[in-house]
């Protein structure tokens, strides 16, 4: 028991914790980004699929991990035009849409393993490469911090980075306000001539290539190969945590701690003589009370106006 | 005035209508689609066109393969169904996947024991059904009960809800269900008698889809000709509008959950007793998704879930025969077809403007 | 005095459907007057200021601009050049502050960042220089109706607007709001804007312009100078024939009047404010009671409550006799309540079901409709044929999707079907807005039959006229509470009327207890 306790309250601990939570947190980033522009995007699991796919694939043929980053930065960007067109120009329902690029992006990947490696598992077999381990010099001398902070991935980083700049992005800059007026009312946005669709098509590219390096993360670091169903509901705990979050982003960022947490907990549990297939299910659990306790706090909230 | 009135009456059949025009999309969708699966074929395939031929034509080769599609057919429609009645109440509910999954583990502990089973067919069957059907009602109350009561957001819940479904069904099949002394994942056999009976000699097809098809109808009936459709197509179409003329969502919600589980849960039953011998399911069946797309292009019609189950099942089960032999193709493959008449049928403006054109037209030529 | 500043020529507007909303209008106007455009409702006003701002475009015609031909792409090419429009449906965000609405769009900059300081000072400084008392830090969505509307005003302000549209903009104000923005009004004439004034308020746009010009079925039926042109004159060049003044006439005397709603002590609060405080009425059967009062004083959750569309919490509500607080929406119908909606395609109707599923979602369970568990569809047909012809609901067939009808038809679904349930009381809550004046006044005599036949009315409109015209006896509302009750309409002229809606009067106790019936 000293053991599980000691494991917990370590500082190998909050490693894991960032190191599981950093694909949550580009997801729930991706849904954050679209939802207060007003195009919530289901999509977020497909893409970080064929994030984590394409980023594989491609580094293998170029033998560069940073070609690879680019493909997978491209494929968040062809996706974020399929939602955006049909979402935008052909006014289908973002839902319908979402839904159908995860299918498809979960269907077709296993196609295309099978085209590129002959099987339909994994690309073990390929030669992919993976994006550098930094390590921090200073903070790495650091005792404890060190041991937190240093030696992630390079993606890892990039994650934090783009967590400020999405913050800065919304909540300090035009585009910014621009988004949320979007998101809130189109109407009064177009009237005081902010350009909707450009907020929006702006705003699901940034989702989206967000998304796909979520997938990358998985497939070039976390692990070095892709896996067919490696994303595991990531991302839909991304589009829950965003849920929770109800357009504020700090929010979203401790939902989303709150969801590495669990997964963090599951990976230590892992590895005890304990039945895999019901630890496995605590992160789902954690979410779906998250959820729970959402929607019973705004029923409470609206329970007079009904 | 007379004569006017009379060429009034007469309808003259218009591409414009709004059935022919509805048609027409789900017909140009499907052209395209499959025009993009054959440029897809064209990068992958030494021989694009053999293979785009065999794809559409293999499942009529051999009764066995058009059996097949049959065989193939049964659980995209009873997803569809489900998921059918969960759009049309305005409900973006994806948990026939998680249903299916966990009533299948129900149904195969009736299957399994020789206490629940009398040794008549039918009637072994029945129970194992009815078990899978009932198991499924109660699954999906819960996230029926969070959605009526608190609103809570169905579409993320539903996924939850999947996930750990299948984590405690697998862990019940691997530790109470299983027999000993075999590796991998299975339950122990079906007893002979709970499983369905073949119907067309030399085919797989077996009595499922004599009850896929009364489902159909028993759905149609449902929706369009009794009090709880109304109210269900009411409430999908708007729901303040349901509210204000006194139809009570709450109980709609908990209502439909019911029957769309029990139709989740009795296709998962359908489907074991059918074509398995033991449960051997180790992944979730995917059915939460594709069944919402079977919804979709059907057009949340159950006559059009039938021919949407029936054309996706045709495109699946041909590629999955000619996996065998083909190293390019595979069931998988068929996602282009799925995604492509989802993304165009789901699309308002798809065709518009043709539409638009035709009618300026028309209005020209009329004077 | 006498530059042109916006030419229109022979400007003409068809939708892709076939609608014709402008037919070769022609409008000149002059920079620093008050320029008034009158017509109906669907007269095609709204239409063709949306292309002088640039959200619609013209089928055919021109579009001159300070002497040049001006098409603006898109609503923004239009503020560019000096155009600002007072939308009459406000285009604020509620979680924005004051500041921030008005710099939405061309926010001043810091580098890259919002400069939320100057945003400050500028719209502060914008709101001194105009006369305009608000707090620019306020959230939008604490603010009342005049006060949003200040801030819609302040945005074109902000964007150096030479040309002001205000669409309807006194449709929500009180006529002493009214008059206080008809003060800035002339203010902004002053300082060299050109204001056009959309409004079917025939006395105000006499009182507010310099000149008039009437549109009647997208055409213009001339330009005239305010001084020039009487009430009576504008009435007949808007709808070609005279106006209703009075429904004395149909009025019968009902006999044998009996309490039909009686609503006493009802309180409503939400989020400890008291948006219904109070309340105290009742209705007797043949007889139409008005509530008048600007929006948002109470009579929304006021409806709301008594409906069942919210939870009751205090007070009590009777329909004849029956206490009916807890009653859930299908039982308060089941005894005899009928409901116009205020918005018929939120509430109203589902605009993708056919006419007839739209006719019977009130009444497909009742047993000649349905059995058990089985709608009988023969006998709703029927249903449904007979009442699109009693209330001759222009369409092909009944199978029709309500989307495709005018918004008058569509009204008249709504009011066909709570009909259909041949009501003890109807609630009637802002039972024409937004529809054709031929629609308008079936639907009118449709309420009065009903009174006739025995029904109790209750009528909510932000249309004064209306209101008056329909009621036998009215109460004023005003911040949740009740203020004034006139037993008759006749000697109740708008002006007092406004002094209640506006709270600056207030009957005594007595009075108001007036409008219950006590038995």
């Amino acid at each position: 028991m000293a053991d599980v306790l000691s494991l917990f309250f370590s500082a190998d601990f909050l490693f894991v914790i960032i190191r599981v939570g950093v694909p949550l947190l580009f997801a729930s980033m991706s849904a954050y980004v679209a939802s207060i522009a007003g195009i919530p995007n289901i999509a977020v699991e497909g893409i970080m699929i064929f994030g984590s796919l394409f980023g594989v694939y491609i580094s293998a043929i170029t033998q560069s991990a940073w070609l690879g980053l680019l493909g997978v930065i491209a494929v968040g960007l062809i996706m974020a035009i399929v939602l955006a067109f049909f979402t935008m120009k052909m006014k289908a329902s973002p839902i319908m849409i979402g839904i159908a690029l995860n299918l498809f992006a979960s269907d077709f990947s296993v196609w295309l393993l099978l085209i590129w490696t002959g099987s339909k598992g994994t690309t073990a077999s390929l030669p992919s490469k993976v994006l550098p381990t930094i390590n921090i010099p200073f903070i790495e001398d650091i005792p404890f911090i060190g041991r937190v902070m240093s030696g992630h991935y390079f993606l890892t980083y990039v994650c934090i980075a783009l967590a400020i700049l999405v913050y800065i992005l919304v909540y300090k800059t035009p585009f910014g306000l621009h988004m949320k007026a979007c998101g809130i009312d189109e109407k009064a946005a177009e009237s005081v001539g902010i350009k909707v669709n450009r907020v929006r098509l702006i705003s699901v590219i940034i989702s989206c290539i967000l998304a796909a390096l979520g997938g990358a993360y998985l497939s070039m670091g976390y692990l070095s190969i892709f896996s067919n169903n490696m994303t595991a509901s990531r991302g839909w705990t991304g589009i829950a945590a965003n849920a929770v979050g109800q357009g504020n982003f700090l929010i979203v960022l401790i939902t989303t701690a709150i969801f590495a947490t669990a997964q963090a907990v599951v990976n230590q549990l892992i590895l005890f003589e304990l039945p895999s297939e019901l630890i496995n299910t605590i992160p789902y659990i954690c979410v779906l009370f998250a959820m729970i306790f959402l929607s019973i706090k705004q029923y409470n909230k609206n329970k007079v106006r009904k | 005035m007379s004569t006017k009135r009379i060429t009034n009456n007469v309808k003259k059949f218009k591409w414009t209508d709004e059935l022919p025009f509805e048609s027409l999309r789900v017909v140009v969708a499907i052209l395209v689609a499959l025009v993009v699966t054959f440029l897809v074929l064209c990068f992958a395939s030494p021989n694009p066109v053999n293979d785009f031929v065999s794809l559409l034509t293999y499942p009529l080769k051999k009764p066995f393969y058009f059996g097949y599609v049959l065989v193939k057919m049964v659980p995209l429609c009873f997803a569809g169904l489900a998921t059918l009645l969960y759009f049309r109440t305005g409900l973006f509910n994806l948990s026939t996947e998680g249903v299916f999954y966990f009533s299948g583990v129900v149904c195969t502990y009736f299957a399994v024991s020789e206490t629940f089973m009398t040794g008549n067919g039918i009637i072994d069957s029945a129970i194992c059904i009815l078990m899978a059907g009932i198991s499924g009602s109660l699954l999906a109350m819960i996230p029926g009960y969070l959605k009526a009561k608190f609103g809570a957001d169905e579409m993320v819940i539903s996924l939850m809800f999947n996930s750990i479904l299948y984590g405690i069904g697998f862990w019940i099949i691997k530790n109470k269900l299983a027999i000993t002394g075999v590796s991998g994942t299975s339950s122990a056999p079906f007893i002979k008698s709970a499983k369905l009976s073949y119907i067309i000699p030399k085919t797989q097809v077996h009595s499922g889809i004599i009850i896929a098809l009364i489902m159909v109808v028993v759905v149609y009936i449902l929706l369009f000709k009794t009090k709880l459709g109304y109210s269900i197509r009411m409430t999908g179409l708007n729901r303040n509008f349901a509210k204000y003329s006194g139809m009570s969502a709450f109980g709609l919600f908990m209502v439909v959950h019911i029957i769309a589980g029990f139709i989740g849960g009795m296709g998962s039953a359908v489907e074991l007793l059918g074509i398995y011998d033991a449960f051997t399911w180790s992944v979730l069946p995917g059915l939460g998704f594709t069944g919402a797309l079977i919804a979709n292009i059907g057009k949340n019609h159950p006559i059009g879930v039938l021919l949407a189950s029936f054309g996706i099942s045709y495109l699946r089960a041909s590629a999955q025969l000619l996996a065998n032999s083909n190293p390019v193709i595979d069931i998988k493959l068929i996602s282009i077809v799925e995604v492509i008449l989802t993304l165009l049928i789901s699309s308002q403006y798809f065709l518009r403007k043709w539409r638009e054109k035709q009618i300026v037209k028309e209005g020209q030529a009329n004077g | 005095m006498e530059d042109v500043i916006l030419k229109l020529v022979d400007i003409t507007k068809i939708y892709p459907n076939g609608t014709v909303a402008n037919k070769g209008i022609n409008i000149e106007l002059k920079k620093g007057e008050i320029h008034s455009i009158v017509g109906e409702n669907g007269a095609g006003k709204s239409t063709l200021m949306k292309i002088i701002f640039g959200i619609e475009k013209q089928t055919s015609g021109k579009i001159f601009y300070k002497g040049e031909e001006a098409n603006f792409k898109n609503s923004m090419d239009a503020i560019d050049n000096g155009i600002g429009m007072v939308h009459q449906h406000f285009m604020l965000i509620p979680s924005f502050t004051v500041a921030e609405n008005i710099v939405l769009g061309a926010e001043p900059k810091k580098g890259v960042f919002v400069n939320r300081k100057e945003a400050l000072e500028k719209t502060k400084s914008l709101a001194v220089k105009y006369n305009f008392d608000i707090d620019v830090t306020k959230k939008v969505s604490d603010l009342n109706v005049s006060e949003k509307q200040k801030v819609e005003i302040l945005k074109t302000l902000y964007r150096d607007a030479e040309v002001i549209i205000l669409d309807e903009p006194t449709a929500v104000l009180t006529p002493q709001e009214t008059q206080q923005l008809f003060e800035q009004l002339k203010h902004f004439k002053e300082t060299g804007h050109t204001i056009v004034f959309i409004s079917h308020k025939l006395n105000e746009v006499l009182e507010i312009s310099d000149r008039i010009t009437v549109i009647r079925k997208g055409e213009t039926k001339g330009t005239y100078d305010a001084s020039d042109i009487t009430i009576e004159k504008l009435t007949e060049l808007i709808i070609g024939r005279k106006l209703e003044t009075s429904y004395d006439d149909l009025k019968k005397d009902v006999e044998n009047k009996e309490l039909v709603l009686d609503v006493r002590n009802l309180t409503v609060t939400d989020n400890g404010v008291k948006k219904v405080d109070n309340v105290n009425f009742s209705i007797r059967s043949g007889e139409i009671l008005g509530v008048a009062g600007v929006q948002g004083n109470g009579q929304e959750e006021l409806i709301k409550v008594i409906t069942g569309l919210r939870a009751h919490q205090e007070g009590s509500v009777k329909l004849e006799g029956k206490v009916i607080n807890d009653l859930t929406i299908k039982g308060k119908r089941n005894s005899g309540m009928s409901y116009i909606p205020e918005d018929r395609m939120i509430d109203g109707c589902a605009a993708q079901a056919t006419i007839q599923d739209n006719l019977i979602s009130t009444t497909y369970e009742r047993p000649d409709l349905s059995g058990k568990l089985f709608l009988n569809g023969k006998s709703i047909t029927k249903a449904a044929k007979d009442l699109v012809e009693r209330f001759s609901i222009k369409t092909n067939s009944e199978k029709e999707k309500v989307s495709a009808l005018s918004g008058g038809n569509i009204q008249k679904v709504v009011v066909a079907r709570e009909w259909s349930t041949k009501p003890k009381l109807m609630i009637a809550e802002q039972p024409t807005r937004g529809i054709d004046i031929g629609s308008a006044n079936y639907i009118h005599h449709e309420l009065i039959d009903m009174r006739n036949d025995g029904a109790g009315i209750l009528v909510v409109s932000a249309d004064l006229n209306e209101v008056l015209l329909l009621s036998d006896r009215l109460i004023v509302m005003y911040d949740g509470q009740v203020v004034a009750h006139f037993n008759s309409v006749k000697d109740v002229t708008e002006n007092e009327l406004g002094l209640y809606m506006l709270g600056v009067k207030k009957q005594s106790e007595e009075e108001i207890m007036g409008a219950c019936y006590e038995y």
